[in-house]
Parts: C-alpha cells; sequence; structure tokens
C-alpha cells in the first residue's frame, strides 16, 4: 500500500517536471542591439514618426506633452533615434531639454530614464553609436550617455 | 628678442589651439550626416556620369570621384553598414569604371566629330571651287557661242572647254572620294539609337545630301547645256559617273540607315538615287548617239545601239558580217579598204582615245577588246585578194600539163600508124 503511495508520488513529481521542460523559454544572452546610426524623421499630422530601414513606429506626442511643447510649435522638427547595445532606445530632438532613455515592450516604448541634458533646449542635436556609449551632439557640445545617464 | 620668443610661443599655441579645435571638430561629426554627405555626393556623380556631354566635363568627374573617396574612405565602415548590401569601394569603382567608359565614348564621337567638321569644311571648299569652274566654264561656252564665225578660235575655246571640263570633274570626283572615304570609315554600327540620331541630325547640319545632290544636278545641268561634247568627253563623263555611282551606292546605304526613322530624310535620299539615275540616263542617251554618229561618220554602219552590251554586239555584228563576206567572196581591194577604214578608228579613236574611258565607264571589258581585236584581224587576213604569182604558177603548170598531154598523144598517133605501116607490108 505504500510502496504504492510512493510510486504514485513519484509519477506525478515526473509529469510535473516534464511540464515545466516543455513550456520554459529559451534566453539568448550577449545580443548586441546597437544600431549604426541613428533614425531621424519628422512626424506626420498624428504625431507619428516612422522609419522605412527599421520598420519602427511610434507617436512623440507624450514626449511633446512632457517637455511643454505643442504639435504646431514642433512641426517640421526632426526627431532622432538611436538604440544602444542592451537595447534602449535613445530619443531626444531639438527643442528637448532631456533625452529619453526608452525600453521596448509589448506594443509600447517604456521611458527608464529621462536624462537632462541642457538647461536651455537642444539646438541641433545628433546621436553618434560609441558603443558602450550613446554619443549626443548638439553644436560644440558632446557627452556620452548611457541608460544611467551622462558619463563624464 | 624676448619679443620675438613670445610672439613664437604664441604662434605655437595658436596652431596647437587650431590642430585642437580640428581634431574636437572632426570628432563631433554626425555619423547620419557623414552618410548622408556621401549620399549626396555620390547622387549628384550619378546625375553628373548620367549627362557626361565632353571629355573636359568626364576628366573633372572622375576628379571629384577621387576627392569623395578621399574624404569619405576613413568613415567607409559606417558608411558600408548603412549602405548594406552595397559597398563603398563598389560604389565608388563603379562610378569610375561608369565614368571611363562614357569618356572613352565621347572620346571617340569626339574624334568622329573633329572628322566630320573637317570634311565639312574641305566640303566647303570644294564646292566654292565647284562653282568657280561652273562659272567658268558657263563663260568659256558663252564665248564659244559669240564666235561661231571664227573656226580656228572656236577650235582653241573647244580645247579649252574640254580642259576646264576634265579639271572640273576631277574637283567633283575628289569631293566625292573625300567625302564618302570619310563617311565610309564611320563606325555606325557601334552608335546607340540616340548617337545614330545626333549623327542624322549631324549629317543635316552638314548638308551631306544637299552637297551631293548639288553635284549630282549641276552634272545633269552641264550635259544639257553642253550638247556638242566629243564622244571621248561623253566617255570620259560617264567614267566619272560610274566612280560617282559606286561611292553614292555606299554613302546612301549609310545615309538611308540612318535616316530610317525620318520620312523627310529618307526621301531626301531617294530624291538623290533619282537624280543620278536622271544624270546617268541623260548622260547615256549623249554618249549613244554620239558613239553612233562617230561611226556613222566613217560609213561604218553599225547596227543602232542604246546600251552597252547594244554597242558591243553592234561591233560584233559588223565584224561578223565582214568575216562571212570575206569567206564567201575572197578578199579585195575594197575588201581592204573596208579594213582599214574600220581599223583607223577602232586603233587610233576607239584604243587611244576612248579606251580608259570605255572601260572605267564599264561600256566594255578588256576581254570585248580583245574580241574586237582578234576578229579584226582576222578579217584583215581574210580581206587580202589571191596573189597573181599563184595564177601565173598555175598557169605554167597548166601549160606544162597540155604540153605533156599534147606529146602523148602525138607519140601515140606515131606508134599507131608504124604498126598500121607494118601490118601493111607484111
Amino acid at each position: 500500500m505504500k510502496s504504492n503511495t510512493y510510486i504514485q508520488i513519484l509519477m506525478a513529481v515526473s509529469f510535473a517536471v516534464l511540464i515545466t521542460a516543455c513550456g520554459s523559454s529559451i534566453a539568448i544572452q550577449n545580443v548586441d542591439f546597437s544600431q549604426p546610426l541613428e533614425v531621424v524623421g519628422q512626424p506626420d499630422n498624428s504625431g507619428l514618426v516612422s522609419d522605412i530601414r527599421t520598420g519602427v513606429s511610434f507617436s512623440v506626442l507624450p514626449l511633446l506633452e512632457k517637455e511643454g511643447i505643442t504639435s504646431n510649435e514642433f512641426s517640421g522638427t526632426d526627431v532622432r533615434m538611436i538604440r544602444n547595445h542592451q537595447g534602449y532606445y535613445f530619443v531626444t530632438a531639438a527643442g528637448f531639454k532631456n533625452v529619453y532613455v526608452m525600453q521596448s515592450r509589448e506594443n509600447e516604448l517604456r521611458s527608464e530614464k529621462v536624462i537632462p541634458v541642457a538647461s536651455q533646449r537642444l539646438q541641433n542635436p545628433s546621436f553618434n553609436q560609441r558603443n558602450p556609449y550613446i554619443q549626443l551632439l548638439d553644436g560644440d557640445t558632446s557627452m556620452n550617455l548611457t541608460v544611467d545617464g551622462i558619463q563624464s | 628678442m624676448k619679443s620675438i620668443s613670445r610672439i613664437n610661443v604664441l604662434a605655437i599655441m595658436l596652431v596647437l589651439l587650431t590642430g585642437f579645435s580640428s581634431q574636437l571638430f572632426a570628432q563631433q561629426q554626425s555619423d547620419y550626416q557623414i552618410v548622408r554627405n556621401y549620399q549626396s555626393e555620390f547622387n549628384s556623380l550619378i546625375n553628373d556620369v548620367k549627362n557626361l556631354d565632353s571629355v573636359d566635363k568626364a576628366d573633372e568627374t572622375l576628379s571629384r570621384i577621387d576627392r569623395l573617396e578621399n574624404e569619405f574612405n576613413e568613415h567607409s565602415t559606417l558608411i558600408n553598414r548603412y549602405i548594406f548590401p552595397e559597398d563603398f569601394s563598389a560604389q565608388v569603382n563603379n562610378l569610375r569604371d561608369f565614368t571611363n567608359s562614357s569618356k572613352g565614348h565621347l572620346i571617340k564621337v569626339a574624334e568622329q566629330s573633329s572628322r566630320i567638321n573637317e570634311m565639312t569644311n574641305n566640303i566647303s571648299e570644294l564646292t566654292s571651287e565647284i562653282d568657280q569652274y561652273n562659272r567658268e566654264t558657263d563663260e568659256l561656252r558663252s564665248q564659244l557661242q559669240q564666235m561661231t564665225r571664227d573656226r580656228n578660235a572656236n577650235r582653241a575655246v573647244a580645247q579649252n572647254l574640254r580642259t576646264e571640263l576634265g579639271n572640273r570633274d576631277e574637283f567633283i570626283l575628289g569631293m566625292v572620294d573625300s567625302l564618302f572615304v570619310a563617311y565610309d570609315n564611320l563606325d555606325l554600327g557601334s552608335l546607340s539609337p540616340a548617337e545614330r540620331q545626333e549623327f542624322a541630325l549631324r549629317a543635316d547640319k552638314d548638308n551631306v545630301i544637299t552637297h551631293v545632290g548639288s553635284v549630282v544636278e549641276s552634272n545633269i545641268s552641264f550635259i544639257d547645256t553642253h550638247t556638242q561634247l566629243s564622244s571621248a568627253d561623253y566617255l570620259m563623263l560617264r567614267a566619272n559617273l560610274v566612280r560617282f555611282q559606286d561611292a553614292w551606292e555606299k554613302l546612301g546605304n549609310k545615309l538611308a540607315d540612318v535616316y530610317v526613322a525620318s520620312d523627310e530624310r529618307s526621301n531626301r535620299v531617294n530624291e538623290v538615287n533619282e537624280s543620278i539615275n536622271t544624270w546617268g540616263n541623260r548622260l547615256d542617251d549623249s554618249v549613244w548617239r554620239s558613239l553612233q554618229a562617230t561611226f556613222r561618220n566613217r560609213d561604218i554602219q553599225l547596227d543602232t545601239f542604246e546600251s552597252s552590251s547594244a554597242f558591243y554586239s553592234a561591233l560584233n555584228n559588223y565584224l561578223d558580217s565582214a568575216l562571212t563576206r570575206v569567206e564567201r567572196e575572197g578578199g579585195s581591194d575594197d575588201e581592204k579598204g573596208r579594213v582599214a577604214n574600220f581599223a583607223d578608228v577602232w586603233h587610233n579613236d576607239v584604243k587611244v582615245n576612248w579606251q580608259e574611258f570605255l572601260i572605267d565607264g564599264r561600256v566594255l571589258s578588256y576581254e570585248n577588246v580583245a574580241t574586237i581585236d582578234r576578229k579584226l584581224s582576222d578579217w584583215s587576213v581574210g580581206a587580202e585578194p589571191r596573189s597573181s604569182s599563184w595564177l601565173i604558177i598555175s598557169g605554167i603548170l597548166g601549160l606544162i600539163i597540155l604540153v605533156l598531154v599534147v606529146l602523148l598523144v602525138t607519140r601515140s598517133n606515131k606508134e599507131t600508124t608504124v604498126v598500121a605501116d607494118r601490118k601493111a607490108k607484111k
């Protein structure tokens, strides 16, 4: 009787292990997401910025709201975005005071970090890929950025 | 001294500062802007290569390609990642290859253009000289008409007219040769449709067909207005016509090929063809009429002829009839006179003055002339009357035979008489 109970427990444990093994996800480590060049594009009438090469498309309106800029004021301005080796998107534009570090989720980009980069507003920003950093240029100013902020 | 050393120090600092600034500036270039600048310059060069229209522009474009390569070579890795699957070196090399190819083609076109310009100048010069010769010829003809009473003077002017005519024809043929040789050497087959169109427009500009048409029309006019030329003159004109026709056949086909897309210009080529036919017909009429008159004036009645083959047949028929006659009737002094008359025309007029033009004008071939020579020789032999010595020898032989017969008969009679006497004595 007792031996039957052990056998039943053993079978239940084996089945549970089998089920767990079948449903586990595969993780690939040390992936480099860095884009060689920044994406530059102007938003359309609905605030949507699209890039043909990467296929990324997102609305810039939440960022404008955060920066306190209206759509009309922003019209004709380039949004600049680049992805670092970790897979974070760095987004900014002329007139912004911050660089937004965004993490991609299911159908969304979520702000991971907001890096204040200018006391005044940026004039003519651009990103360069300088792995492990993202280089931000604005006129004569240059700074290296990571997800943690400005690196000295 | 102190101030100089201060200046030196300041200068060194300035140089260092400038170098540092440029280094700083170089570091602060936007990668995106570098790629955009490269693409912009590359696309501009592609457009320039498409629109190259001179060797100088091709050289200038090659220099720009070199500068593009030097300027962006250090960013080639970055550019390669953006323009993948293409490659910076491949793009630059392709650009250079296309430019060199276009440059080679432009050099070829420039050479052809230069040759056409040179030829056009030659044509213009020759045309003006032809006009001059035409004027002189007309003037001489006018003088000839005015001086009808003075035969000696007429003869001198007529001689001048023929000399001018010969010079004029030499010029026409010189022009035709230079024109046709120059165009004949152009390799039209290697030209694209657009280039053939361009060539057609250039040929229009150079008035090639107009020049050729002018030469043909002036020849027709010359034949129409100079109706009293000799047979040798007409045969010389016909030889020139044949050379002209041969040359035009090549150029006309080329031009017709180039003009295939244009009805108007094709029609102009056809008009020249028709004019050359008219020229040939008018000239042939005069040639046959003059040749017939020449033989008729020497009491040589040839069959009527209006073509080269009919002329040859007429000569053959005349000689064949003579050969049949001497074969049937034997030679005679009259026959010898006819042979001498024909031989005089044949050897002293036809062969001395006409043969070159008869051959060049494709009226008779060398074989035709040899055949006539052989038949004339046979006629000459057959026309000789039988020799009188042969009659004498025949007479003597007949006399000897007669004497022998008489002797034999006489002797036979004597023997018969002796036998009869003996029988009677017995």
